[in-house]
């Protein structure tokens, strides 16, 4: 190939990289120019129904009622757990060769542990009004935060 | 401008709305956190376990599942301490009337700002909130050992939090400092 037919390749190139650099502001300029126009037409000032709100409204339904079906189930299982090792530790416990390893502390504590999982609802409650003192608010139905005036 | 106020709006009520669902979940594992990390202390074969030296971690996942199943009274406190009368409840969805942006500017240039910080005040809210919500996690997940972080630096984002949520009274605040006589 000729010298001088490289030189106009790699002039056109560079002419190309050029072009290809500017795509992308000219494309961002033109979006936000786009945006705001948009953002100008469309004005409004009444409430929007079927927007993000909504959709993440639905979703945290799901999502809560998935997580509180799962925690109910783990925790009426820890508690079917804790009773029955509790009460196999209490009966390891009458062994001759486990009387010295702990095992009448592991027994209560599982009686006592199914007793907690059983009534974690209740336990919670008692915690929110250590920690606030309020009842607990946020339950299984999806809900949204306000705020008040004042702010 | 007003797009922009309506989209920062759809946004904050975005998280409004999945806050309530965070808090649920982090309660119940919080409790869930709590009772099995006793009934793993209980076992005699466990007593090497990484949290036996640090008798308060199980008692303070209780506490904290207590903060997130009443979130809203908890920030209201975070108010009254903030200085302001701000009472955070629960309701169900309704979608939030964004407001409107015609006449933004103001009188002066203050009036211009605090009219900008009140369009969006709605997304302020709802950040703080969940600012708030991610310092306690934060700050939990750094005391249980799980993550490596600075406790103060969730109180200072606790701080931030609490400050979006009153953001109004802030701006007014901050701007007093700039009043120029005639």
């Amino acid at each position: 190939m000729k010298l001088s037919n490289l030189k106009r390749r790699s002039a056109f190139r560079r002419r190309f990289v050029f072009l290809r650099r500017m795509v992308v502001p000219v494309f961002a300029t033109t979006l936000s120019v786009g945006f705001a126009f948009a953002g100008h037409a469309f004005a409004q000032a009444t409430a929007p129904t079927g927007g993000l709100g909504a959709q993440i409204n639905t979703m945290s339904s799901e999502a809560i009622n998935s997580g509180g079906e799962a925690f109910g189930m783990g925790c009426y299982l820890a508690a079917a757990i804790c009773f029955g090792l509790g009460v196999w530790a209490l009966w390891q416990s009458r062994q001759p060769q486990n009387r010295e390893s702990g095992h009448v502390g592991r027994g209560l504590a599982g009686l006592v542990l199914c007793g907690l999982f059983a009534t974690a609802g209740v336990w919670i409650n008692k915690a929110s009004v250590t920690a606030s003192g309020g009842n607990a608010t946020i339950n299984t139905t999806p809900q949204m935060v306000q705020f008040g005036t004042g702010g | 401008m007003q797009g922009l106020v309506d989209f920062a709006t759809a946004i904050g009520d975005g998280i409004a709305v999945a806050l309530p669902a965070f808090c649920y979940l982090a309660a119940c594992g919080c409790f869930f956190f709590f009772a099995w990390t006793l009934w793993t202390w209980s076992q005699p074969h466990r007593h090497h376990h990484h949290h036996w030296h640090k008798p308060w971690i199980p008692l303070l996942s209780l506490i904290l599942s207590g903060v997130f199943a009443s979130f809203p009274q908890f920030l209201t406190m975070a108010d009254v301490s903030a200085g302001t009368s701000l009472a955070v409840s629960l309701s169900s969805y309704a979608p939030t009337t964004p407001p409107s942006a015609s006449g933004v500017l103001g009188t002066t240039p203050d009036a211009s700002v605090i009219n900008v910080v009140t369009l969006f005040q709605h997304f302020f809210q709802a950040f703080g909130a969940a600012c708030v919500f991610w310092a306690i996690m934060t700050w939990r997940g750094i005391v249980n050992g799980r993550i490596n972080g600075s406790p103060s630096a969730c109180g200072v984002q606790f701080l931030f939090g609490v400050l979006c949520i009153n953001i109004v009274t802030i701006a007014n605040g901050v701007l007093s400092f700039f009043q120029t006589g005639g």
